[in-house]
């Protein structure tokens, strides 16, 4: 062999070594894993996945104050809570505590929506490393908690499409990304959350919940087991008669609330499992419910006597409210009875500990459940002045009250009273003040309305980094 | 996954190294066929200069056949076989006269030939860590110090003795932690080139150099720890044509630090023996005496109240303590955890051997006793040192070992002790020591507020200690195919295994208010150990020609390293017995403690071209080109280009300059170009997960994305602009200034960032800062006698830079807002940026005095008006903490073997923000002891003009204010050696070859025209040593 050859020989090593070095420089730590390297396996999707749905189980969002803290503050349904609530209680949203409660909330959510959308961002690419259908319903979640948790910004930080559809919301993000998105008008944010609902029911066309396809422990260990803990098929349909209800299609918010309702995958809980303390939260009518691993933790500290910062109810205020019906089973198994001093104190047991170590019944909070499908058909009706009666009663048997018979005289005080029986400690009964832009609610004498309470503020870090039109 | 990491990244590794190898093999070949066996000799010798130090890259060649050439090498030896007997020896280097041997049969080999140097400057080599350059043809800002030099401005450490030697080099004062021997120094070269740390984005110090150890990157605890008496060289590389060549990591400087290569010969043991004295310097502390202080107290009116039954319950107080004082307490707490510190150090050196094979051992001990009773650092380790030629390759070998311990002292920190009243006594009248020195009750019911005995813990088996082992080997391979070129190849390995422990016994006064449920907490352990590794490897080949007037010097090659660490640790609590002080002991693990760790991996490559020019020694050019890679640079930016050109005049080979007779140098040099620093976190640029680990969801432990990824994220890049001039005047006098614009862009910072998008802040390259400075330094032989290896000379420094901001992000705003808002360490002044203004400006709200009639301080607000409110927004700058100027002078002289040498350090006109004022005299707790100036100087009653604000009861809170930024200069005598060498004394008959007593001193006053309380948490020393070194 000539010699003067090998002295090639180091140059095409160096040349490889230099050919490789921009794989060998993409290190990959140990303390943290990259956004690459997770989304490399099915598992990795599925991590992410859970990670949106327990950023979201966090004692500022789900966990605690956009159910029964903050929430029911606003729509006044305790009678007694925490003083540091007092100016989220006078809707002062720009003192202290109330803002940075209003700044979590956005943060929040913001940050569940960049995880999405790094999820979605990569998962196409990797659309053959699924098995079955995960692809499709993963891939159909993420569209959905996209749309889900804009959906939820806008209902507190846009103004009620019935009320003006066009001021400017919130910004309709949909990339991971240190860009920042346009504002949009809170009738925008409405038709992009509609796209992605519609992106998700079609991708979620294959939900094992809808296609009545049996799942087991075996199969990709239980994977698609529990759908009611995700945004299912259905959870995707409930938003969408959500939708339409909000923004004023009654038919078609009938058709969807219909189509959840009409499929029977979903039955309200029973006497026997309430009365037995194993079901408070009504675990079967959950048609999309968070599994917050800390919410019996949370309601031990803030929903019992024993706590600290406590929410509570007066035995007056809850008859009113239940109109002392002792054959409401709401009204009979929800609520504790304090002892010595609290005697005459009532303390919400929806998220305690219940009395059965079933997976399926613990650490459980719904956000949309069956009850309101029939609530947007009670609305609808309300709203067109047709009869209220018949989907409030299914609620009301289901609940162990009787029928109305008689057309009552005033029905949205009625639909009001009922909704908030049913959803107390939900946060819901807000948005439905807000929805009908009532400027006086039960419990305060503020005008809401001219207080601009129904419209959270931008928070100030958004306000100014983006330059943001105010949204109130 | 991980295991095919490490595959590739060995892969990587081993590139360079095999094809090192081949290039290694391939010369191994060459040399069996061209060295055929002839009866001509071949001609072995050493290159020396007049002081007998080799000269490297000297070109000795066949005068009638220039063809047959070699150049020597690092030891300035070469091999060379003329084709013919009996020809003449041509030995020619730059700055040398030419010299012409004649060979014969019977000449004696090895040959050492001794050049005659034409200036006396041309000796001076600059090592840049690639390439050695005569500093004559250099363009750079550099200076050269040999070991010689660091050893006798300083015995402590070598960064110790650089800052007395370079006026840019700067240990920046640290008044908390003052001369802690575990303490490592904060360096900065030429000023600060990036922002302080404010939210923990770098992954050290932002302004620290980087060091080159023999070739290799070191960190600062390895410099910190190098045995003194192994260095043979270090240079400063200051400006971008020197340091360029470093590419992305040099924006800070570079310092390049060489250890000493063996010698051939017999074999020779060389003893360094030190012993160390370390005396604690307390004169900056004024503190109250017992009497005083109780007066103190009782003008601000701790015992005093309208109420006759709690002043009745006072008085009795009050008189207790008046009769401890009449019973003649009276305790100086200062004294108490504090020693003198004898410590000492040895070195034991072991070289010699062939032209062809040498050896070096290396063992060495130091123990640094600090002047806190219990405070330590020892340091044992040793090295071997091999070198082999066979031919045209040499091979080098450096094999070190080193094992620390650091302990802090038991007796906790120092101010715990300056805080305690002298009215306490630390035992009892049985001679016990005291848990608790004194009790205070504000009124008869009131809870009584108990005052621990500090010396009480240090009875305690407390633990505070960490330890390393770092092991480091180097390889080096170099082979010379021809005259012109050589080839170069490294290989180094380091790693660092370190463990630490804390532990407090459940006795400990810090648990004391632990009572109930979390009494069986007391007691705490915790316990981290960390392991890292270093490869680097590179390959250099430098090329170099001649011809008629014409000098050309070429170098390339490429590099490729890696870096891991990881750290664990654990935390333990619960552990009541005194007596044992194992973490097995632990009741349970801290509270809500999972397992702590931590990890890092760092991976870069680079090429690097670098070339220079001369004509006729008096037009130069130098220009590099290095393109570089690291892991921490985002997936968009991972590669960077680093430049530099640098362009130089010898006027004093000019022939109008030559006739004067008066310069032997006179260069004017100008360089430009680019460096940049990467001291940030390593996974900044990424997108990473975490998971949660204390919840699932549906079975699944979910992840989430821990920050906003910034792919374009790079180094922040740092444009040096440098002119200089180098002047000898008769060989007596030398002068070097340098003038330097440098900008630093691309700054990392946090980018403040809507919240929808998920995250509030994302690190960005913004905002850039400027460095504007000069630095000179002088030096004059007054009297020179080579007869008698005497003289005199006296030498001088002074240096002057200034930064500022010159664009800022919304992230720094964001974070001044911040600051302006915090509710913790209320009274120091905050780091606040703002464009045009210097990143070391003291901000203060403009103060106009204390009120006499209120006692109140009286402030400007913005809009000119008076107030009493202390309001962020009126903040100025007040005063910028860097000095006018700051330098060195002093002298070296020797006569007959007797060696005197001094040097002081000075900084004239820096701002300064007084917190001990602040803090020990208008501040103070009365219910600890004061600075005595409190009684002087406070307002008691309207109508004091005084200049500080009334004592009370509770302790105030002064927010900046002007009042307390004063001009502040200080002289500090830094070091001074004496020394007698026997070398004019016939040693030989003891056995002996050389014999060296000297004597130093070091940091022994410091004068300052600003009185401030030095070494809070730690106090300053001052050391005395006494040194043997010898040679048998």
């Amino acid at each position: 062999m000539n010699m003067k050859y090998l002295y090639l020989i180091p140059l095409f090593f160096i040349a490889g070594a230099l050919t490789s070095c921009d794989k060998w420089l993409d290190v990959e730590p140990n303390s943290q894993i990259k956004s690459s390297e997770l989304f490399e396996t099915e598992a990795g999707f599925k991590e992410a996945l859970a990670g949106i749905y327990t950023l979201m189980t966090a004692e500022k969002l789900y966990g605690k104050d956009m159910q029964y803290g903050m929430l029911g503050v606003l729509s006044h349904e305790w009678s007694s809570f925490s003083a540091n609530y007092n100016e989220d209680a006078a809707f002062e949203y720009g003192s202290a505590t109330a803002e940075g409660r209003i700044t979590n909330i956005w943060n929040g959510l913001y940050q569940a929506i960049s995880n999405t959308n790094n999820l979605i961002k990569a998962i196409d690419a990797k659309e053959r490393i699924f098995k079955g259908d995960n692809f499709k319903i993963i891939k159909g979640e993420a569209f959905a908690l996209r749309a889900f948790l804009h959906f939820e910004l806008v209902r507190l930080f846009g103004a009620a499409p019935t009320v003006d559809a066009n001021k400017p919301a919130i910004p309709y993000v949909t990339e991971y990304s240190a860009k920042q998105t346009a504002q949009s008008s809170v009738n925008e944010v409405y038709s992009l959350i509609l796209k992605d609902l519609q992106v998700a029911k079609d991708l979620l066309q294959v939900d094992p919940i809808f296609t009545g396809k049996e799942v087991t422990e075996m199969d990709d260990n239980g994977y698609l087991l529990n759908r009611q803990l995700h945004l299912n098929y259905y959870a995707v349909e409930a938003l969408l008669a959500r939708l339409y209800f909000n923004t004023g299609s009654y038919e078609k918010a009938r058709i969807a609330a219909n189509n959840v309702v009409n499929s029977a995958k979903f039955s309200f809980a029973t006497q026997a499992n309430m009365l037995a303390g194993i079901d408070f939260t009504g675990a079967p009518e959950h048609i999309f419910g968070l599994q917050i691993n800390n919410l019996h933790q949370y309601a031990n500290t803030y929903l019992s006597q024993e706590g600290t910062g406590i929410f509570s109810l007066n035995l007056t205020t809850l008859n009113t409210y239940y109109e002392s019906n002792t054959s409401d089973y709401r009204y009979v198994y929800l609520f504790a009875s304090g002892t010595g001093v609290n005697a005459s104190n009532k303390y919400l047991r929806k998220y305690s500990e219940p009395n059965t170590q079933l997976l399926y019944y613990r650490n459980k909070s719904a956000l949309l459940k069956l009850s309101e499908m029939y609530f947007i058909l009670a609305g609808s009706n309300l709203l067109e002045n047709k009869s209220v009666v018949e989907p409030l009663n299914k609620v009301r048997q289901a609940r162990g009250v009787s029928a109305i018979t008689v057309a009552p005289t005033d029905p949205t005080a009625l639909y009001i009273s009922e909704f908030r029986k049913e959803f107390f400690g939900e946060g819901q009964l807000f948005h439905l003040y807000k929805r009908m832009n009532r400027s006086a609610i039960t419990g305060t004498d503020k005008d809401l309305v001219a207080l601009k309470a129904y419209i959270f503020p931008i928070p100030v870090a958004e306000y100014e980094a983006a330059n943001r039109n105010p949204n109130r | 996954m991980n295991n095919q990491l490490k595959f590739i990244a060995k892969r990587c590794a081993f590139v360079l190294t095999f094809t090192g190898a081949l290039v290694a093999s391939r010369t191994a070949y060459s040399q069996v066929q061209m060295t055929p066996v002839r009866a001509i000799p071949k001609i072995v010798g050493r290159v020396v200069d007049e002081n007998k130090k080799p000269i490297v890259g000297a070109v000795v060649s066949v005068k009638s056949n220039t063809k047959i050439a070699t150049a020597t090498n690092n030891s300035g030896e070469f091999i060379l076989s003329p084709d013919k007997e009996n020809e003449v020896l041509l030995i020619r280097n730059m700055g040398f006269q030419t010299q012409e041997i004649k060979l014969s049969h019977d000449i004696k080999l090895p040959l050492i030939i001794m050049l005659t140097s034409t200036t006396d400057q041309i000796d001076e080599v600059i090592v840049t860590g690639y390439t050695k350059r005569s500093k004559e043809s250099y363009t750079g800002s550099a200076s050269s110090f040999t070991g010689e030099d660091i050893r006798r401005v300083g015995n402590r450490n070598v960064l110790q003795s650089l800052q007395n030697l370079d006026p840019s080099f700067v240990l920046t004062e640290n008044l908390s932690l003052g001369s802690n021997p575990n303490m490592l120094p904060d360096i900065q070269l030429r000023g600060q080139t990036g922002l302080d740390d404010v939210r923990g984005d770098f992954s050290g110090n932002p302004n620290l150099p980087l060091f080159i150890l023999d070739g290799f990157e070191a960190n600062l605890q390895k410099i910190y720890d190098l045995d003194m008496n192994r260095v043979a060289s270090i240079t400063i590389l200051r400006d971008a044509s020197a340091k360029a060549i470093y590419g992305s990591k040099a924006a800070n400087g570079v310092l390049v630090i060489e250890t000493l290569v063996p010698k051939e010969g017999k074999l020779r043991i060389s003893y360094n023996g030190n012993l160390n004295v370390e005396a604690p310097d307390l004169t900056s502390y004024n503190l109250t005496n017992a009497r005083e202080k109780l007066e103190v107290e009782r003008q601000a009116g701790r015992y005093t109240s309208t109420q006759p039954m709690i002043q009745q319950f006072l008085s009795e107080q009050y008189n207790a303590i008046l009769g401890d004082i009449a019973r003649g307490v009276d305790t100086y707490w200062l004294s108490q955890p504090l020693r003198v510190g004898l410590g000492a150090k040895h070195g034991l050196y072991l070289e010699g051997g062939s032209a062809d094979m040498r050896y070096g051992v290396d063992l060495n001990y130091n123990n640094l006793v600090g002047v806190m009773k219990g405070s330590k650092r020892d340091n044992i380790g040793g090295s071997v040192n091999l070198s082999y030629r066979s031919g045209k390759i040499i091979f080098r070998n450096i094999l070190n070992l080193n094992f620390n311990k650091s302990v802090n002292s038991p007796y906790g920190t120092f101010s715990e002790y300056t805080r305690l009243n002298p009215y306490w006594s630390p035992t009892d009248e049985f001679g016990q020591t005291k848990k608790v020195l004194g009790e205070f009750r504000s009124t008869p019911s009131g809870n009584p507020t108990y005052y621990y005995n500090p010396l009480y813990n240090a009875s305690l088996n407390t633990k505070d200690f960490s330890n390393y082992t770092e092991i480091t080997e180097n390889f080096y391979a170099e082979w010379q195919p021809t005259k012109d070129l050589r080839v170069t190849g490294r290989v180094g390995f380091t790693q660092n295994q370190n463990a630490a422990e804390l532990f407090y016994p459940g006795d400990h006064t810090r648990f004391t208010e632990w009572t109930g449920d979390n009494f069986y907490r007391r007691g705490s352990y915790t316990m981290t150990d960390g392991k890292s590794t270093a490869v680097s490897s590179d390959i250099f080949a430098n090329w170099t020609k001649q011809w008629g007037k014409n000098i050309v010097l070429v170098n390339g090659g490429g590099n490729m390293s890696a870096l891991q660490s990881e750290t664990h640790g654990m935390a333990a609590e619960g552990f009541l017995n005194n007596r044992v002080d194992f973490i097995s002991f632990a009741r349970q693990y801290a509270l809500n403690g999972v397992p702590m760790g931590s990890e890092n991996v760092q991976r870069e490559v680079g090429i690097l071209g670098s070339g220079s020019y001369a004509y006729d020694n008096r037009y130069l050019v130098d220009v590099s080109v290095r393109r570089n890679a690291s892991s921490v640079f985002g997936a968009n930016n991972r590669w960077g280009t680093f430049w530099s050109v640098g362009l130089g005049w010898n006027l004093h080979h000019e022939a109008f300059i030559k006739k004067l007779h008066i310069f032997d140098m006179l260069k004017v040099r100008g360089s430009i170009g680019t460096t940049g620093s990467q001291n940030f976190n390593p996974y900044q640029a990424m997108a990473t997960y975490n998971f949660f680990t204390s919840s699932t969801y549906d079975n699944i432990s979910g992840a989430y994305l821990s920050a906003l990824a910034n792919e374009d994220l790079r180094w922040q890049e740092k444009v040096d602009h440098n002119i200089g001039l180098d002047v000898n005047v008769l060989k007596r006098l030398n002068m070097r200034f340098d003038y330097y614009v440098s900008n630093t862009n691309n700054l990392l910072t946090d980018m403040t960032l809507p919240t929808s998008t998920g995250f509030s802040t994302y690190k960005e390259n913004l905002g850039s800062l400027q460095n504007i400075g000069y630095e000179g330094t002088i030096s004059y032989q007054a009297y020179r006698n080579a007869k008698t290896q005497s003289y005199i000379s006296f030498f001088g420094s002074l240096a002057h830079n200034h930064n500022k901001i010159t664009k800022i992000s919304d992230g720094l705003k964001q974070l001044n807002r911040e600051k302006d808002e915090r509710t913790d360490n209320l009274t120091a002044p905050v780091i606040r940026y703002e464009e045009g203004q210097s990143i070391s400006s003291i901000w203060a709200v403009p103060s106009l005095g204390i009120d006499p009639a209120t006692g109140r301080e009286l402030f400007r607000a913005k809009d000119g008006s008076t107030t009493y409110i202390w309001n962020p927004d009126d903040q100025v700058v007040a005063g910028v903490t860097d000095p006018k100027l700051r330098g060195t002078f002093g002298l070296n002289l020797e006569y007959r073997g007797w060696g005197f040498s001094t040097t002081f350090r000075y900084t004239l006109g820096q701002d300064y923000y007084n917190s001990t004022l602040v803090n020990r005299v208008e501040n103070v707790n009365i219910a600890y002891n004061v600075d005595s100036r409190v009684f002087e100087n406070t307002w008691l009653e309207p109508g004091d003009r005084t200049p500080f604000k009334r004592i009370t009861v509770n302790p105030s809170q002064t927010r900046a204010s002007t009042r307390f930024v004063q001009q502040k200069s200080d002289l500090t005598l830094s070091s001074l050696s004496a020394y007698y060498d026997f070398k004019w004394k016939n040693l030989k008959r003891y056995g002996l070859q050389n014999l060296k007593c000297s004597f130093f001193m070091n940091e022994a006053f410091v004068l300052s025209t600003v009185k401030v309380e030095r070494g809070t948490d730690y106090p300053f020393a001052r050391s005395f040593s006494f040194a043997v070194q010898t040679t048998f």
